[in-house]
């Protein structure tokens, strides 16, 4: 009985943790998966405050190449290869994350980061 | 993961890291296929821009009306609008008769004519990456929204420095000997105005902002190449003053920004000694300019003098017709970059888009030229309705037409304000470029300056900062334009009671210009 109690006080505890944790960190977080190499019809934002740590993940059924504009942070995606872009939010605006291709073509943006000001 | 982002780009010099274990030829390679796409806006680049926020914009919206009606309030009870203004001569005597003077036009002429001659070779010869080329930033940036800003701020610089004019004076010394000036070889007709240069102003603002090759280095080259044959045929043609005037769109866009800045650079006509042989005037030289060695003798008697800003825009004797259909197209090129960006624009962009799929790939072209024209003859027709109205208001003391040429220059701050909100931090942040690309123009590699690796700071401006600026601009903008207009009536009309009655129709059109120029910043952008 003692033994029980103290586990599960011992798993609330860790959750805690783990929950603070995550908070303390004050990640924000955006989970992009990208279908058939294309944006999707609407971008979803991303709206941050200025010096927010920023966490893009990001997951795609085709190779591609991502591109943040204005911070230029470049990546390849792949099926069996995810990838994260991770910044620190240091210069306000609103920055489109797309996928750069060969075809000459006008790309609809992934999604976009909006940095506001503090 | 981090680690796994290659970091590159304009905007970030590879790290020292990958430069010591990759050869350049492999490093440029990877960067020209992501750059091989046109991503870009207007002319060339991307804006950041955070939308204005919603209080800021009611803020806004509401001062320009509640500052609009005290105008109107204080100029019922005054009519101290009216007085000439002030004006202080910046020395011509010592200016003209220096050589010193002499030798700063001359220098800053072959300085632009260099930099014309940099911008062609490097559009030709140099890596063709956008921003590895000095051509599109030195286009897009630095000469059109720099050249912009400085003719607003300062004034009309461009008519000094034009390298254009400068290489066809300068020929012309050359070739013609003083006794026997040349002369134009064909009478430019009357009826023809200023319309060659708003056809040639269109083309242009659809090379800004739909043209696939805005931001290709070599056909930007050949833009430049077609474009000066054209203008050194033109003033061959048709003398180098009339080509100036009637059918040089930037000579004339830089112009009648330049009317709002503070400092006036008039040349006094005068004619050279030839046509004083032969008994001809000053008068007759401005008349009709078609002897290019007058017109040099009138530009060395040139003034610079010191005027409240606007000012300059109260001079409306010279504004034809067809002039005034320039500014027209002027602001509404201008404006309809923004409202291209918009996601109100992008929604009728992509109705359309699949609406009309017999015109396959130039869809998007078509579309946007068509919304250019259509703009176009909106703003031009929405204009021409306000100017039958303060006509029909004015108790017909004035024409529809001449109320029209009489008050468009008065619409001129409201698009300052707007090319300041709408251009600042992109001019800030992009132009930045220019101090990597002056290291390194041709994307070879060099490093000049040692400035080839600068990186450039997009938190230069931050949001707030550009929020404010923004409005305090197009507030600004709005109560010139709206005071400049009394001004204007009250000289043209005499009568108070009937100026004021007479603007009723410009007040509710400045207030719309201003309520989109606010609408359009209010947006987030869309790329």
């Amino acid at each position: 009985m003692r033994i029980a109690n103290s586990s599960r006080t011992y798993l609330v505890a860790a959750m805690l943790a783990a929950l603070t944790g995550r908070a303390l960190a004050d990640d924000r977080v955006l989970h992009l998966a990208i279908h058939g190499a294309k944006p999707p019809s609407r971008p979803p934002v991303l709206s941050v405050l200025e010096n927010d740590r920023v966490l893009v993940h990001l997951t795609s059924d085709q190779p591609v190449h991502v591109h943040l504009h204005g911070y230029d942070i470049e990546s390849d995606v792949a099926p069996d290869h995810p990838t994260s872009l991770g910044f620190t939010a240091n210069a306000t605006g609103r920055f489109p994350i797309e996928i750069h291709s060969k075809e000459p073509h006008k790309q609809r943006p992934l999604a976009y980061i909006e940095v506001q000001p503090r | 993961m981090a680690d796994q982002n290659r970091r590159h780009g304009p905007l970030s010099p590879p790290s020292p890291r990958r430069l010591l274990w990759r050869p350049p030829s492999v490093a440029l390679a990877t960067i020209s296929v992501f750059f091989s796409i046109p991503a870009y806006g207007h002319g060339f680049g991307l804006r950041y821009d955070l939308p204005l926020p919603l209080a800021l914009w009611i803020g806004g919206a509401a001062s320009t009306v509640l500052l609009s009606f005290l105008i109107v309030a204080i100029a019922v009870r005054s009519n101290a609008f009216v007085a000439a203004p002030a004006q202080l001569d910046l020395g011509r005597r010592q200016l003209r008769n220096s050589v010193a003077h002499g030798m700063a036009g001359f220098v800053a002429r072959l300085l632009a004519v260099s930099a014309l001659a940099l911008v062609v070779v490097a559009g030709i010869i140099g890596e063709q990456i956008p921003t590895r080329n000095l051509a599109p930033t030195a286009i897009w940036i630095a000469w059109w929204v720099g050249f912009s800003y400085v003719s607003a701020f300062v004034g009309n610089i461009w008519s000094v420095v034009n390298p254009w004019a400068a290489v066809f004076d300068w020929c012309e010394q050359l070739v013609c000997n003083s006794a026997k000036p040349r002369t134009a070889k064909v009478h430019w007709p009357g009826w023809l105005g200023v319309w060659p240069a708003t056809g040639l102003f269109l083309v242009f603002a659809w090379l800004e902002l739909i043209w696939e090759g805005r931001s290709i280095p070599l056909r930007l080259a050949w833009m430049a190449i077609g474009f000066s044959v054209l203008t050194w045929t033109g003033m061959f043609l048709f003398g180098r003053r009339i080509w100036l005037t009637r059918a040089d769109p930037f000579a004339l866009a830089f112009g009648i920004l330049a009317r709002f800045g503070p400092i006036e650079i008039r040349d006094e006509p005068t004619v050279c000694d030839a046509c004083a042989a032969r008994g001809r005037t000053a008068t007759d030289h401005r008349e009709r300019p078609d002897c290019d060695a007058c017109d040099r003798a009138s530009q060395s008697q040139r003034r610079w003098l010191l005027r409240p800003p606007g000012a300059g825009l109260l001079h409306t004797e010279d504004v034809s017709h067809s002039l005034a259909i320039f500014v027209i197209v002027l602001l509404s090129t201008v404006t309809f970059d923004g409202v291209m960006a918009t996601p109100f624009w992008q929604r009728i962009e992509n109705a359309m888009y699949v609406a009309l799929p017999a015109l396959g790939d130039a869809r998007l072209a078509i579309i946007n030229t068509l919304g250019l024209l259509a703009f176009c003859g909106l703003f031009a027709a929405l204009y021409r309705v306000v100017a039958t109205w303060i006509a029909h208001y004015s108790g017909n003391r004035m024409t529809a037409d001449a109320a029209s040429r009489a008050f468009v220059l008065t619409l001129v701050p409201i698009a300052i304000a707007y090319l300041v909100a709408h251009y600042l931090s992109y001019f800030l942040i992009q132009g930045q470029l220019l101090i990597r690309l002056a290291s390194d123009p041709f994307g070879f590699g060099w490093n000049i300056f040692g400035t080839a690796r600068f990186r450039p700071d997009i938190g230069i401006v931050g949001a707030r900062f550009v929020w404010y600026t923004s409005l305090i601009a197009i507030v600004i903008g709005h109560v010139a334009a709206v005071s400049l207009a009394h001004i204007i009536a009250l000289r043209r009309l005499g009568d108070s009671r009937l100026a004021i009655h007479s603007q009723i129709p410009m007040l509710v059109l400045m207030v719309a210009y201003t309520m989109l120029s606010l609408w359009i910043i209010a947006q987030p952008i869309v790329e």
